[in-house]
């Protein structure tokens, strides 16, 4: 327990140093790219001079970058992460708002993931060769092949604007999101919340289902599934206790990464169908270089990753003794 | 026999998935009759703010022109009328204005509405703190580009709350126009709570008070997937509103909106490019409006092919060289209609036919084109159309390529990165052929030529760094007469100076707005300004 402690922290530290690098890279990358968020504020109609001037005083930018980045951190440690050049509002309010929204999506998103990727793999592994493994294959190819703006507006169609056209009120999916919640369950317009955490969930559950699928196939063939059946035991034993749980080790991998990768997901979803969460927030303000939410969000990001990292190493561990947290194998 | 079993919990699993899924499949209800809330979509952008102090978009100002009345306003057809103000005159002609502000206005929180709340309102919109985008306005008045600057204290003996009821403003120059331009959201009036506010008050619904027909009735979150509520305010003191409250969503995709509104979740949505005809056609063309916006592409006056006066003919021939019936109908689907000057129909002053043409002259153009070649020019490289990419011009640039391919000048796509730095590369000079359009702050015919054509708006909105002597004269002239059908006629000799003599500037469309409406909406008013006006909305 004490390794696992020692290495928890050790991780928990250089998970800090990415954050400052990352945070650092970016913020250089704001003074170098073309153009600057205030400029950018002169579209088709331009502002006078004096104006700009005003904006750009306001915010801070007329000072050294040197100056602007020690301000950062300064704010950073007092908890606050700045204003929006858009908008004005508080990076700390849209990071809690936002938060909150892409939360509830990504847990959402990973849990529905989880059962299609379980059901569909589990299905094509028992039933191999079956309509069920080869729908489960044509499932799994078709669906990773669509971007999400095209499968999010195809759910919006099949399940909101034909379903409203044709006055089946019931099959329409496609509403707004739940604005009441307990925790992680909404309590009020739950169907608002289905159609995005599905769009979220098959992209990477088709591969993950085609991932437990081999792996499954190939545990089916060690010698000690053979002679767990003929030791007898039951088929539900020798599938979920001794089967499945060694096929998992790969699969975690991929769903911890998946993880991640859910985050861009969620970018594209919450754009596609409007939701107030962190990924569209993201995109809007990398788009105007509205660098404190940018900043602020990727600490975030940068920080969720590491973290999810951090659980998918530990549970290995978990998953199989043989593991130790260090990476070296007990023999 | 044990894999079947699985196999079968394994299905019921799926079962229960498409059962958490499908939710209320299993209780399917009859069909029901769409119903709609009374909601409005935003989808053309986010608002910057709804604080009328700065905001700067168009969705912004809409929902600030519901939470504040200002002095004057605009009606459907662009005519200036009382808001606040009952009247207003000058003794100058136009130097220094009076307002009669009405009596018994209140705002939200019952305070009284009087001369001083607008003294206010203007102090703080121009307060150099409050850094606002469009604080520029209130440089007009004598003063205040001073106080906005920091150079100076608020220009308080050039707005004067004389009584109650009675509000003076000193102006820098004659400005005829200025009732029209007190229509800005930036004039609006301000209860003495919001005195010292900044520009975060918005941030809290309960902070941001005005005198419109409507009041926020929560705190906003001006972002995409977010939503502005307004309830009627209870102390307005015009007609009553028709809608006992109005949800606006913000949505970031415009094909994603239109959705949300035909899945019933909203009552007007916007229209994807290109399905102008197939959903006006399934939804009515009630949400369709003309609006005071020009699109036209200008001549980079600097340009040594297409620029100054020696290049007059090579303008003239490409401006009659373009189908602006093509881009209307293929572009726009007639949303957008062929333009025949700068300024709008609807304008103030308008007058039609004061562009070179606005119907396709093929033969003048060749005959322009001939002309322009015999004089010993000649084109040695593809002419650029200069636009922003990602934004959909390449298409009205590849029908002007071909249009002008019919009279035998070669051109091509030049798109710039859609990084928002398009305006800027070419108020510095680097297109050749320009992609350009305006949208009336106020609808006066001032707001189109100077910002756009005189020589002082070089490095702003001249994106064609164009400068005629003539035309900044016409322009003068007009802005200083005290003598508003004077004023008038100056500013048309002046447009025809740069859309005709010079040929500096050739317009395509006039911009109109379209939505699509619930078929329960009987009444959708759009001001010419593309305001809708929410507070006079009809449902059946």
């Amino acid at each position: 327990m004490g390794t696992m402690f020692t290495y928890t922290i050790k991780r928990l530290g250089q998970m800090l140093i990415v954050v400052w690098a990352a945070v650092t890279l970016m913020f250089t990358l704001f003074f170098i790219i073309p153009g600057d968020p205030i400029s950018l504020k002169s579209g088709e109609k331009s502002l006078p001079p004096e104006i700009l001037h005003n904006i750009t005083v306001k915010y801070g930018l007329d000072q050294p970058t040197i100056v602007q980045y020690g301000r950062f951190w300064s704010h950073l440690f007092h908890g606050d992460l700045g204003y929006s050049y858009k908008n004005e509002k508080s990076v700390n309010t849209i990071l809690h708002d936002g938060l909150a929204t892409s939360g509830r999506l990504l847990f959402w998103g990973a849990l529905f993931q989880l059962i299609i990727a379980l059901t569909v793999g589990l299905t094509s592994a028992i039933k191999r060769g079956s309509i069920g493994d080869k729908l489960g294959t044509v499932f799994s190819v078709g669906i990773q092949g669509i971007p999400v703006f095209v499968s999010g507006l195809l759910a919006q169609y099949l399940f909101g604007v034909l379903p409203f056209s044709m006055h089946w009120d019931w099959a329409n999916f496609y509403k707004p999101w739940p604005t009441q919640w307990w925790g992680v369950i909404p309590t009020e317009g739950w169907k608002g919340l289905v159609l995005p955490a599905l769009v979220v969930a098959v992209v990477d559950a088709a591969y993950i289902a085609r991932m437990l699928r081999s792996s499954l196939l190939e545990v089916l063939r060690a010698d000690y599934i053979r002679t767990a059946f003929a030791k007898g035991l039951s088929a539900r034993r020798v599938w979920f206790h001794h089967a499945l749980r060694n096929a998992l080790i790969p699969v975690v991998t991929v769903y911890g990464t998946s993880l991640i990768a859910i985050f861009g997901v969620a970018v594209q979803t919450e754009k596609v169908f409007s939701l107030p969460g962190m990924g569209s927030t993201i995109a809007d303000s990398a788009l105007s270089q509205d660098s404190p939410v940018v900043l602020g969000l990727a600490i975030v990001v940068i920080a969720f990753g590491a973290i999810v990292n951090l659980i998918v190493d530990l549970s290995y561990a978990l998953i199989d003794p043989r593991i130790k947290v260090d990476g070296k194998a007990n023999h | 026999m044990k894999v079947q079993k699985l196999s079968v919990r394994a299905t019921a699993l799926a079962a229960a998935v498409a059962l958490i899924a499908g939710g209320s499949v299993m209780t399917a209800h009859a069909a029901t009759a769409p119903t709609y809330v009374d909601c409005q979509l935003f989808a053309a952008g986010e608002p910057d703010h709804i604080d009328p102090a700065l905001t700067s978009t168009l969705v912004g100002a809409n929902v600030a022109t519901m939470l504040y009345d200002g002095l004057t306003d605009t009606d459907a057809n662009g005519k200036l009328i009382p808001a606040a103000a009952s009247s207003w005159s000058t003794k100058d002609g136009g130097k220094t204005w009076v307002f009669k502000i009405k009596s018994g206005l209140k705002f939200s929180n019952g305070e009284a509405v009087t001369a001083s709340s607008f003294v206010n309102g203007w102090k703080r919109a121009a307060a150099e703190k409050m850094a606002s985008e469009v604080a520029y306005h209130n440089y007009f008045i004598d003063g205040m580009e001073a106080y906005n600057t920091g150079k100076g204290a608020f220009p308080a003996s050039s707005v004067v709350a004389n009584d109650a009821n009675t509000l003076t403003v000193k102006m820098v120059d004659v400005t005829t126009d200025f009732p029209s331009i007190a229509g800005h959201s930036v004039f609006s009036p301000i209860p003495s709570s919001m005195n010292s506010a900044d520009g975060k008050v918005e941030e809290d619904g309960t902070k941001l008070i005005g005198n419109g027909p409507y009041m926020l009735a929560s705190a906003i979150t001006k972002r995409a997937g977010g939503e502005v509520v307004l309830v009627p305010n209870p102390n307005y003191g015009g007609t009553k509103p028709t809608l006992s409250k109005i949800t606006f969503k913000i949505s970031s995709d415009v094909n994603a909106a239109y959705n949300a509104f035909a899945s019933g979740q909203c009552d007007n949505g916007p229209i994807p490019a290109g399905r102008y005809t197939e959903l006006l056609g399934k939804w009515g063309t009630k949400g369709v409006k003309t609006t005071l916006g020009t699109d036209y592409w200008g001549f980079n006056w600097e340009d040594p092919v297409v620029g100054g006066t020696k290049n007059r003919d090579l303008r003239s021939a490409i401006s009659k060289a373009i189908d602006r019936n093509q881009i209307s109908t293929v572009i726009y689907q007639g949303v957008r209609k062929p333009a025949s000057g700068l300024l709008p129909p609807g304008l103030p002053g308008y007058k039609a036919g004061q562009g070179l043409t606005s119907t396709r002259d093929l033969e003048g153009a060749k005959a322009d084109f001939k002309r322009w070649t015999a004089a010993g020019n000649k084109i040695t490289t593809p002419i650029r159309l200069s636009y922003n990419d990602g934004a959909g011009w390449d298409k009205v640039a590849s029908i002007i390529i071909a249009n002008l391919k019919d009279v035998g000048i070669p051109a091509k796509l030049d798109p710039f990165p859609a990084d928002g730095t398009y305006f800027t590369k070419m108020r510095q000079g680097k297109g050749q052929i320009i992609r350009a359009g305006w949208f009336a702050d106020y609808p006066i015919a001032d707001n189109f030529l100077f910002p756009l054509l005189d020589s002082k708006s070089i490095d702003g909105d001249n994106l064609e760094r164009y400068s005629s002597s003539k035309f900044d004269a016409l322009v003068a002239s007009a802005r200083a007469t005290t003598n508003p059908a004077f004023a008038q006629s100056q500013y048309r000799l002046a447009e025809k100076q740069a859309l005709v003599t010079d040929a500096v500037i050739t317009q395509t469309v006039n911009r109109g707005i379209a939505t699509v409406l619930a078929p329960s909406t009987s009444t959708f008013p759009i001001s010419p300004l593309g305001m809708i006006v929410y507070d006079q909305i009809v449902k059946n």
